[in-house]
């Protein structure tokens, strides 16, 4: 110990003696640079100072042109002043003025003490040169901090091969003692890992790259033992995986869980999960197996743990479940409120049918959904109005009633809609097989179905069946939904017929205003304004335009003799044998009492004189019963330019009045000679 | 300083110190500096010295203009003088007596060269039209004078350039070519040869043009001037006192010939045709 002591104190001394040695050189090779620098300072202004003066007189006598004189400065310069080691100038072209190289270059460094600068005179330009040695101190002062810095190198050298044999000599024992610090460290590390693996509920086996066990904990083997393992304790060296003698097969060919495990073995991935179920007799069981690659003594090795989850499972299932639920919920309440938007829409009945039982198909996914109404009478039928989806053969075989037990036939349809209440049937599968309907859906591949009545208030109008090919498909929220649906059906089909109702009335109505009660004619309101119409277009298009007025002949008489009921017969007559005999786009009205007007466009007054004379041959041939000829007299007129509705009415009433006078059933027209 | 104070002085020979009367005088123009030409000089006065026995003295005038006046005016016995300068003189003054001119290497007449770097595309006289020309001082013969006559011998007048400049000396004319600040320049042939590098080439070359000579004053005695011009034209190469006398001078020098005035005839038309340009 004492030997030691005074070992290191001699070392101890040495190195401060070192140091102080190391730190004084430094300062006096920092002076020595500084003197050197403000030496080198005082020749670099020197040689600008004297580079400026020549260049000054080289200038001057350039301008006279006399190159002799400024090549004898030159060289006078250069011999007057010992100190310059180079003198050069040269022009622009290539030309050598002056050059002057001292065999003996003892200048300080290249370049250091040398002036160049360019002497501009006229367009020409020349370059000067000028170099200059320092003085002996200088140089002195470079040689000395030269070697100054080769003894510095030397010194730390020296100094960093003591430093460092003083600090292995000093640091191998307090090293030995970390190092036997660190091993007890690490021994209880291993106890504790040890420990800490065997408290872990987990069923955990460490694996080897060859696929054999290394290392299990309790619960490993107590699960192991659980289950029928009758072997090592330990089951350290078994092989983990079917067989371990060729594992590139394995690799290969091996089950996914094996390759996996593999894979995590050579480094392929750095950790694999699987869950799976194990159930056993008694109960479901599912584990999770997780794998995590470990590195330790640089061979990798697996560490596979095996964790009971089947509490977690079986919660995650019933999170399904009720979310497949959900789903379905939402379905139908779309489809809900879809077809509430195509109720709010429809235009007519079958229509609106047929998509309500598209968008239950389509919203909810259900196979087969039915639409039917009621019939009343003996047969007390229901019959199917619209259907959707691909299981339609299901229900086109069936012969559909509601009239109850009496046959002991009635299907759900026919129950539902008897008892106005909803029937559903919630699993075909499990229920008895002697429901014969049941079965019958069993085979189709249906195995539950619901069906709603369609009625509001007193007004019952069907049912809509709807089918599933899922268990338990009509939860209570869905037959809620479906019911509110098929009432919201029974109300837009009211609403629809109650629409179309109001329409024909409506529609009825309007023919009867414009219409003239007895002869089904137009009455003389319309035939005006269809006239004025007809002018206005014969105006702005300079289309052709007839009328003809007719007339009665003697239509009092045949009043006083026969009645006015054999008068109204004679105009229902005649305005039958208008409607028939006039073309598509002519129209007739009733004018006044016993006159008419018809209307003639794109027709000019030789084509209405034909269809006139036609329609007097036709009156005149036509029996009214009762022996009496009726006649009636025609006068025609063509619109001319400028002709309003009431001028041509005038004329043709004047044709008319001629008729009348020329001796009655007659067409005359206006002017007289056109025809 | 000293160059000024020698132009005062002068230099004395006293080899012959019998002599009585004044010193003869050898005057020059400032065509280089005085140190320099009393260097290049002093030889050969001390040979005439030595030959006619006499003291010779050398002066140098302050400025082209005053040698000219001076020489006109017989105030200097012997004389240096360019050719364009005699021409000028003679015309002035009247012809002064010729001694001899100098020969180089072997010829007695020198020419000047027009030269352009050597990628430059032009390739005739007349293909300087619209550049710009680099010529040495305006008063010489080798690098204004003659250049210039051959230039509008070509047909192309100083205003057809691009620009045109004097330059101080025939270096500035051959450095201002090759560092691009001038297209083409004109010097004497022999500058060019010794200077040139590589980055310059001759376009053309002038006719050949007599040297400079030395002349005497008009009234000196005639049996004076045949010894004096006896004395150069004794000077050889290769002999001691000749080379001595002439390689101070020049390396190329070979020595003094015989001249007449008819030899700077061409001269003379060139200077007609070119002076008035020059000094407009």
């Amino acid at each position: 110990m004492g030997l030691g002591y005074r070992k290191q104190r001699t070392t101890l001394v040495i190195m401060i003696l070192a140091i102080t040695t190391l730190f004084l050189w430094s300062a006096a090779y920092f002076i020595f640079l500084q003197q050197r620098e403000q030496m080198m300072e005082f020749h670099r202004s020197r040689t600008l100072r004297e580079s400026e003066l020549i260049a000054e007189f080289l200038t001057e006598a350039l301008l006279r042109n006399d190159y002799a004189e400024a090549r004898n400065f030159l060289r006078g310069w250069q011999r007057n002043h010992d100190y310059v080691t180079a003198l050069s100038a040269h022009f622009d072209n290539g030309g050598t003025l002056f050059s002057y190289q001292r065999a003996d270059n003892a200048s300080l460094s290249a370049g250091e003490l040398e002036q160049v600068r360019v002497i501009s005179y006229g367009n020409r330009a020349m370059t000067l040169s000028l170099s200059h040695e320092t003085t002996g101190i200088a140089m002195a002062l470079e040689r000395l901090s030269r070697s100054l810095a080769l003894f510095a190198a030397l010194l730390i050298l020296m100094l960093g091969g003591a430093l460092w044999f003083v600090l292995f000599r000093w640091s191998v024992k307090p090293m030995e003692r970390e190092i036997g610090r660190r091993t007890q460290a690490l021994r209880e590390a291993i106890g504790y890992a040890h420990s800490l693996l065997y408290s872990m509920s987990g069923h955990i086996a460490i694996v080897d790259d060859t696929g054999h066990i290394l290392d299990t904990n309790r619960s490993w083997r107590e699960f192991a033992r659980d289950n029928g393992y009758q072997g090592p304790d330990d089951m350290v060296g078994l092989c983990y995986f079917h067989a371990c003698d060729d594992l590139d097969r394995l690799a290969s060919k091996g089950e996914p869980w094996e390759r996996a495990i593999l894979e995590v073995l050579n480094g392929e991935r750095d950790e694999y999960s699987m869950d799976y179920p194990c159930h056993s007799a008694e109960e479901q069981r599912w584990f999770l197996m997780r794998v995590v690659a470990v590195t330790y003594h640089g061979e990798r090795r697996a560490i596979v743990n095996h964790i009971n989850i089947t509490d977690i499972k079986q919660v995650q299932e019933a999170l399904a479940r009720s979310e497949e639920e959900l789903l379905a919920i939402n379905r139908v309440y779309q489809a809900l409120s879809a077809s509430n938007k195509a109720l709010s829409m429809a235009e007519d009945e079958q229509g609106l049918l047929a998509e309500v039982a598209r968008i239950i198909h389509e919203d909810c996914g259900f196979p087969l959904v039915w639409i039917g109404y009621a019939q009343n009478g003996d047969a007390k039928a229901l019959v199917t109005r619209s259907m959707a989806g691909p299981k339609t053969d299901f229900i086109e075989g069936i012969k559909l009633t509601w009239k109850g037990d009496d046959m002991g036939q009635a299907g759900p349809i026919g129950d539902c809609f008897r008892g106005g209440e909803p029937i559903i049937k919630a699993n075909c599968s499990l229920a008895g097989s002697d429901d014969p309907w049941c079965k019958r859906a069993f085979e189709h591949g249906i195995t539950a179905s619901a069906a709603f009545p369609v009625s509001h208030g007193a007004a019952r109008i069907g049912v809509i069946a709807v089918y599933s090919d899922a268990e338990d498909a009509f939860s209570s929220p869905v037959v809620a939904l479906l019911k509110e649906l098929s009432e919201n059906l029974a109300f837009g089909v009211l609403a629809i017929r109650e629409r179309r109702a109001r329409e024909m009335a409506q529609r009825e109505l309007e023919r009867l205003s414009v219409t003239d009660k007895l002869t089904q004619l137009y009455n003389r309101l319309r035939t005006d304004t269809v006239l004025e119409a007809e002018v206005g277009r014969a105006e702005r298009y300079g289309a052709k335009l007839s009328v003809m007025l007719f007339d009665i002949d003697h239509f009092k008489e045949v009043n006083d003799h026969f009645g006015h009921q054999f008068g109204d017969q004679v105009l229902v007559g005649l305005a039958e044998e208008v409607r028939h005999n006039l073309r598509e786009n002519d129209v007739a009205g009733r004018w006044g009492g016993e006159e008419f007007l018809v209307i003639a466009p794109h027709t000019d007054l030789n084509g209405a004189k034909k269809l006139a004379e036609k329609l007097r041959q036709r009156f005149e041939a036509h029996d009214f019963g009762g022996d009496q000829r009726i006649t009636a007299s025609f006068g025609v007129a063509e619109w001319r330019p400028g002709d309003t509705s009431g001028n041509l009415i005038g004329r043709a009433d004047r044709a008319l009045y001629r008729a009348k006078n020329n001796g009655r059933n007659r067409v005359e027209t206006d002017p007289p000679d056109a025809a | 300083m000293r160059p000024i104070i020698l132009l005062a002085l002068g230099l004395t020979l006293a080899f012959s110190a019998g002599a009585q009367e004044r010193p003869l005088v050898i005057g020059f123009m400032p065509y280089l500096n005085v140190e320099d030409l009393i260097r290049k000089y002093s030889p050969l006065a001390g040979h005439l010295s030595r030959e006619l026995g006499r003291e010779v003295e050398i002066r140098v005038a302050r400025n082209y203009a005053e040698h000219i006046r001076l020489v006109g005016e017989d105030r200097i016995d012997i004389a240096f003088l360019g050719g364009s300068p005699y021409v000028v003189i003679g015309e002035e003054y009247g012809n002064k007596p010729l001694l001899v001119r100098y020969e180089f290497e072997g010829k007695p007449t020198f020419t000047s060269v027009i030269f352009v770097r050597t990628n430059d595309q032009a390739q005739r006289l007349a293909d300087l039209r619209g550049r710009k020309m680099a010529f040495g001082n305006a008063n010489s013969t080798l690098s204004s004078q003659v250049p210039l006559y051959m230039l509008m011998e070509a047909g192309v007048m100083p205003e057809d350039l691009a620009r045109y400049a004097h330059l101080r000396n025939h270096e500035n004319v051959l450095l201002g070519v090759e560092f691009g600040d001038f297209d083409a320049g004109a010097v004497a042939e022999e500058v060019f040869r010794e200077k040139r590098g590589d980055r310059l080439r001759v376009l053309a070359r002038s006719p050949e043009i007599s040297t400079h000579v030395f002349v005497t004053r008009a009234d000196m005695p005639e049996r004076q001037r045949a010894s004096i011009r006896r004395a150069l034209l004794d000077l050889k190469r290769g002999d001691g006192e000749g080379e001595r006398v002439l390689g101070a001078i020049s390396d190329k020098l070979t020595g003094f010939v015989a001249v007449e005035d008819g030899d700077y005839d061409l001269l003379r038309t060139i200077l007609d045709r070119v002076l008035p340009v020059l000094q407009h």
